[in-house]
């Protein structure tokens, strides 16, 4: 008996993916691998290329250049392969003068459900929107929140393996950012791949696995959050505020300004307490560790929110 | 299939919601159909529905100041509008009439007076003083009025003739008078009486011709005493064989036509709008995302609007048929419907890729529209268009929709006649889908 072909540990690979605008390069000879069930995040500020990058992954954009591979078939296959993949894009992309219920049953019929599947996957859709209630409601008449929990229950209504959420909480309210990041928590439970494109590094440092950084159409980045941190991050600054003076000055990692002491370091709570042993009394501490914005700031010389 | 019925069912519940597309679709045509073949119906019937309203104001109360108002009636041009409070007083009755006509909603009032049945119908005695008061603003139908009016008088003339006990009494009292009169001159006292004499004699004579003839009460040939006899003349010109008009059933098959292409052009404006809708609000990138082909997208965009021009044309057609419009045929109209449909599509996909914004497709494809339908038989029915427009005319695609309407409506056109405008309909619908596609591939690659 023939063994059965091994799948490949990878289920997306972006290979040298270039794309021009005219005479803007959006994307630029970016090459990455999803690893099946990983939340891959895609950071970058507004611009940087996330979102044309996640277009050409789901057929809706042709790239100039590059390869694109969906479990290992070209994503220009056809149907087959399109029907792994579910997106919330970046815009709402809903019918507002129809009901939250008719948009899933219309979403998910163009995926080939018919039937009790249908009805079942679109119930289920709902539930995960927590939007039964509101289930024959034209979606005109839904918040901002709502829209986006439907707009994301779209995406995932024909129970597809690849999810790619493009900055799926801009606009929301804390209550339903909440709702939707516990929402992408259970599809990573679920063991579903995701690709989650944002500017906010909370979100990629919450939910993602690995994370790649990208800017003006580069991938800057590519590691876990503790590797990006740890190459990229910097030493982390400890401020603290001394009870007195040290009879021995020699023993501060930085010079005193009066009582307040200031030093960057890579270990910083190795070196508070080696200065708590050695005598040196703290009124108030600080450590700030390095994130994601710090390894941003590091890797363009300017902040992800600039 | 089954995703172009999917993508086209979803555009028809989305226009279903779109209150000012759907009345461009459904109310406008309806509109313009009805208000034209009105215009035209009234036209053609040659005014004979013109009618008065008055108020008739009767202190007399006799039988001949009520033949009198049956005669107005009679007359076909007058409507008596009764009083309010048939036992209010004459003069808050007349009063009343007053108000009504300032207010518009009286043409005039009459009023007859107290022993208006006395003489009344007698020539050789005083009239009665009728009155008469006719809305100032509305002087053209004075005279009119009057005419009839005076009508009715000489109609109450004859009366009094076909019933001679009638007037035998005022004869009677006449000759009494004469004889009692000293002042009168005895030659004129002894003509005067003779007449009577003589008119008493006619009198009897008539009444003997009267129950001789017609005891059923019927009207029979029996001459009657008229003031005037007038027939009326056809002086419009003859109808040719030829002459295509003939063929015209009535005013809705020249209305329906042009409204129908109201109804289509609505269509088109409306389904271009929701395909660059689907773009705007970023559904069209969840499309192409999904497992369909662009074809498909198009398809069922194609597909909703040609369902809805079927519609437009179906409903409009069955309203037309329940005013008074026959067709000739309806395998030919069927043909026509469906030709100016596939048309219709093209001219849709066309106007959708003109502008980028919903604003932009909207406000451009109804320019374009209007300027199809001048020119189309939109505003002026081909038939009664001049020559120099209707060589324009042929540059628009809706003109040759009409007259493929109208080839099956009224024209009587065979196969091959039809097939040349339906032809032609789908040649400018293919070209249009052809265009419109290839444009949409470029602007979304």
């Amino acid at each position: 008996m023939a063994e059965p072909t091994p799948r490949a540990p990878h289920i997306i690979r972006v290979h040298q993916l270039t794309k021009s605008f005219g005479s803007l390069t959006a994307v630029s000879d970016v090459t990455f691998d999803v690893q099946r069930g990983e939340t891959f995040g895609l950071l970058g500020p507004n611009g940087a290329g996330k979102s044309t990058t996640i277009s050409i992954i789901v057929g809706a954009m042709e790239g100039d250049g590059g390869q694109v591979e969906i479990d290992g078939r070209d994503i220009r296959e056809g149907a087959s392969v399109r029907r792994l993949i579910g997106i919330a894009p970046q815009s709402l992309a809903l019918y507002d003068v129809l009901s939250a219920e008719r948009n899933l049953v219309f979403f998910g019929s163009l995926y080939g459900l018919t039937g009790a599947r249908l009805s079942e996957r679109v119930d289920w859709a709902l539930k995960f929107a927590q939007l039964e209630d509101r289930r024959r409601d034209l979606v005109k008449t839904f918040s901002g929140g709502m829209k986006r929990r439907l707009n994301m229950a779209c995406a995932l209504v024909h129970d597809p393996q690849i999810i790619l959420l493009d900055e799926p909480t801009v606009g929301v309210d804390p209550q339903s950012r909440n709702h939707i990041f516990e929402c992408i928590e259970r599809l990573k439970d679920d063991g579903r791949t995701i690709i989650y494109t944002t500017h906010y590094m909370e979100e990629a440092q919450r939910l993602c696995n690995r994370i790649a950084i990208m800017d003006h159409g580069k991938l800057l980045a590519l590691d876990t959050l503790d590797g990006l941190l740890a190459e990229f991050g910097g030493a982390a600054v400890v401020t603290a505020g001394l009870v007195k003076s040290p009879t021995d000055a020699s023993i501060l990692p930085a010079a005193l300004d009066g009582l307040h002491l200031r030093f960057e370091s890579k270990q910083p709570l190795e070196e508070v307490s080696r200065l708590a042993t050695r005598g040196v009394a703290f009124a108030t501490l600080n450590v700030a560790k390095p994130d994601l914005e710090s390894v941003f700031l590091s890797l363009t010389g300017r902040s992800l929110r600039d | 299939m089954r995703t172009i019925w999917l993508m086209a069912l979803k555009d028809l519940k989305i226009v279903r919601h779109d209150k000012v597309g759907l009345f461009f679709i459904i109310g406008f045509p309806v509109l313009m159909g009805v208000l034209f073949g009105a215009i035209s119906n009234s036209f053609s019937s040659g005014g004979d529905d013109v009618h008065f309203e008055i108020a008739v104001v009767d202190a007399d109360q006799s039988a001949i100041s009520q033949r009198y108002v049956k005669a107005l009636e009679d007359s076909g041009s007058i409507i008596v509008r009764p009083p309010t409070d048939p036992n209010a007083a004459i003069e808050a009755q007349r009063e009343q009439a007053i108000n009504d006509i300032r207010k518009g909603d009286l043409l005039a009032f009459v009023g007859l007076p107290e022993g208006f049945g006395e003489t009344a119908g007698i020539m050789w005695m005083e009239g009665p003083a009728i009155e008469l008061g006719v809305d100032p603003s509305r002087s053209a139908e004075s005279g009119m009025l009057q005419g009839i009016l005076m009508q009715a008088m000489g109609q109450l003339v004859g009366d009094r003739f076909a019933d001679p006990d009638s007037m035998r009494p005022m004869i009677e009292q006449s000759r009494k008078d004469i004889q009692e009169n000293n002042d009168m001159n005895p030659a004129a006292r002894a003509l005067l009486s003779g007449f009577m004499g003589t008119l008493d004699t006619f009198m009897g004579s008539l009444d003997e011709l009267n129950s001789g003839l017609d005891d059923a009460g019927e009207k029979s040939d029996r001459p009657t005493m008229q003031l005037a006899n007038i027939r009326a003349v056809d002086v419009t010109a003859p109808k040719q064989e030829n002459d295509l008009t003939s063929r015209i059933h009535s005013a809705w098959d020249i209305s329906f036509p042009s409204a129908i292409l109201w109804g289509v052009l609505g269509c088109a404006a409306t389904f271009a709008v929701t395909m660059v809708r689907e773009r705007s609000q970023g559904t069209f990138y969840r499309l192409r995302v999904a497992p369909i082909s662009r074809a498909q997208i198009v398809a069922g965009k194609g597909l909703a609007c040609f369902i809805a021009v079927i519609c437009v044309n179906l409903m409009m057609v069955a309203l037309g048929y329940a005013l008074g419009m026959r067709p000739n045929s309806f395998i030919f109209l069927a043909l026509a419907i469906a030709s100016l449909a596939f048309c219709v599509v093209g001219i849709m996909m066309l106007m959708s890729v003109i502008g980028r914004s919903e604003e932009a497709v909207s406000g451009a494809s109804w320019g374009a529209n209007v300027v199809m339908a001048m020119f189309g038989g939109g505003m002026i029915p081909l038939a009664f268009m001049p020559p120099f427009m209707k060589s324009i005319s042929h540059f628009s695609p809706m003109s040759w929709g009409v007259l493929a309407l109208e080839g099956a409506i009224w024209r009587g056109f065979s196969l091959t006649e039809m097939l040349f405008p339906c032809g032609i309909l789908i040649a400018i619908g293919a070209a249009g889908i052809g265009a419109g596609v290839m444009v949409l591939n470029r602007a979304t690659d």
